[in-house]
């Protein structure tokens, strides 16, 4: 079965106040636990383990780790096999390195983020439940968002010096875990270098993503909302509380996500997405655009920049 | 009535949030005189609708020499962008991405926490700061350190 969905990710924070402010407040996660270095933990409504996101306070902004979850125990053995045949070497750490769930794998990307496999993790449910659910809570704050849904990684890609971060993840995505590659860009003089991909595991365009940029960070870190008026709404609500928006509502060729990217209160960038795009199983062919139609393939209604898209990162 | 509404408009709403760590600085080479905290007024429309309680300090960018107002609500990024001038790269207005770096040549100014990513102990010593988490408390001066690269820089493979 191997690899399921992203589990968690790990942010930086620099004030802890102002974080909750906005991943409570406006985002509508809700807050799970508290341990005594004073990391917080808190899940979309529509999640039933009992985190996805892990703020962690520190001096400067940007992700620690990301973590997905395996379908069983001994999926992280023959996991472990792989990636380490692979050329990459790994730890398997004990129950509780990462906070109520069973051992974990860590290693890091090609790319150099922190990257964690793990099986199990403390259930907690859905205030809903699951006998004749009611299709939305009460109580939700903010946009309400329902789940991490995935994280955009910048990697590190300098053509003329060789350096491609983006496609060698991208093969160890999909040597060692079993992703495939729903779509690419492809850039150059004969469109040889693969600079970004979009990923999954699940049947959604994407559970992870990796560009190119100078170096390596996060990009941003996206939330599922169900459909447009609700990305409407999650707008007007960030625009009340003077949330810096970097991308206002609009659609994504690349997954055809409908979207916001704005920035949390250490200059991370969030995403509110909506729409399960499309499709996608292991035999779908991958989607590429060119360089001519990249920025059409990001924003498309516009076809170039916006925002600070390619330079503004953490 | 309606001064006070068009002052509304004039007016960044920028929230400054009080917080322990918000820290109250001098640059190291500042020379010219604190000017105190007085409201400006005078001159143009748009100063004479300055509300008296909530002073405005005139905030101004060596490169280009333009200028502006700024409340010491305010962040020195979000000023800037509120009145549609340009100057200083605009980024993630969260301390984050370093792109708004600013040395401050003269006047005082007070900060909130910045990403150590970007601006070391020392450099903060030296006035440099990140503009979108820096406060003024008196007429300042800058000089834009982060590179504006966008209206110069070719990308030459699309992304990079
Ligand atoms: S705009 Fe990102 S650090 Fe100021
Ligand atoms: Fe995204």
């Amino acid at each position: 079965m191997g690899v399921m969905r992203i589990g968690h990710i790990n942010l930086r924070v620099l004030d802890m106040e102002a974080a909750l402010k906005h991943y409570e407040g406006v985002l509508g996660l809700i807050r799970v636990d508290e341990d005594a270095d004073g990391n917080v933990y808190l899940k979309g409504w529509d999640e039933w383990d009992k985190y996805s996101v892990i703020l962690s306070p520190a001096d400067q902004a940007g992700m620690n780790h990301v973590a997905f979850k395996v379908r069983r125990d001994t999926d992280l053995d023959a996991l472990r096999e792989k990636v380490e045949a692979y050329g990459i070497s790994t730890e398997m750490v004990p129950p509780g390195t990462l906070r109520d769930c069973g051992r974990a794998l860590k290693f890091n990307l090609p790319s150099g983020h922190e990257f964690y496999l793990y099986a199990q993790k403390a259930f907690v449910g859905k205030a809903v439940g699951v006998t004749n659910p009611e299709p939305w809570p009460d109580g939700l704050k903010g946009a309400g968002v329902h789940w991490l849904d995935h994280a955009l990684l910048m990697c590190e890609l300098d053509p003329e010096k060789g350096v491609n971060k983006v496609a060698e993840n991208t093969k160890f995505m999909e040597e060692a875990l079993d992703f495939r590659v729903a779509e690419q860009v492809m850039v150059g003089p004969d469109h040889s270098i693969q600079a970004a991909t979009w990923m999954f595991r699940t049947s959604t365009p994407h559970d992870i993503a990796f560009v190119g940029g100078p170096k390596m960070g996060l990009h941003h870190v996206a939330f599922f909302l169900d459909e447009w008026n609700d990305v409407l709404k999650a707008a007007d609500i960030m625009a009340k509380n003077k949330i810096k928006m970097d991308v206002t509502p609009q659609r994504h060729g690349i997954t055809r996500g409908y979207t916001i990217y704005f920035f949390d209160p250490s200059g991370n960038r969030n995403e509110t997405f909506a729409g399960l795009g499309y499709l996608t199983q292991p035999d779908m062919p991958t989607i590429t655009w060119t360089e001519e139609n990249l920025w059409r393939g990001i924003f498309y209604h516009t076809g170039e920049e916006a925002g600070e898209f390619t330079d503004v990162y953490t | 009535m309606i001064r006070r509404n068009i002052d509304f408009l004039l007016t960044p709403q920028f929230e400054h949030v009080d917080c322990p760590n918000h820290r109250r600085r001098a640059p190291a080479a500042q020379k010219t005189a604190n000017k105190g905290t007085k409201a400006r007024g005078g001159g143009s429309n748009v100063k004479a609708l300055a509300v008296q309680s909530e002073p405005r300090y005139e905030v101004t960018v060596a490169e280009t020499g333009e200028s502006y107002l700024c409340s010491p609500h305010s962040h020195l990024l979000g000023a800037m962008v509120a009145l549609g001038r340009k100057g200083i790269p605009s980024g993630c207005h969260g301390g984050g991405c370093g792109v708004c770096k600013v040395r401050v040549v003269a006047g005082d100014y007070s900060t909130l926490p910045m990403s150590r990513a970007h601006i070391s102990p020392d450099e903060e010593q030296q006035g440099i700061v990140l503009a979108c988490r820096t406060f003024p408390l008196a007429d300042l001066r800058l000089e834009v350190v982060g590179k504006l690269k966008k209206a110069v820089t070719r990308k030459k493979f699309g992304l990079v």
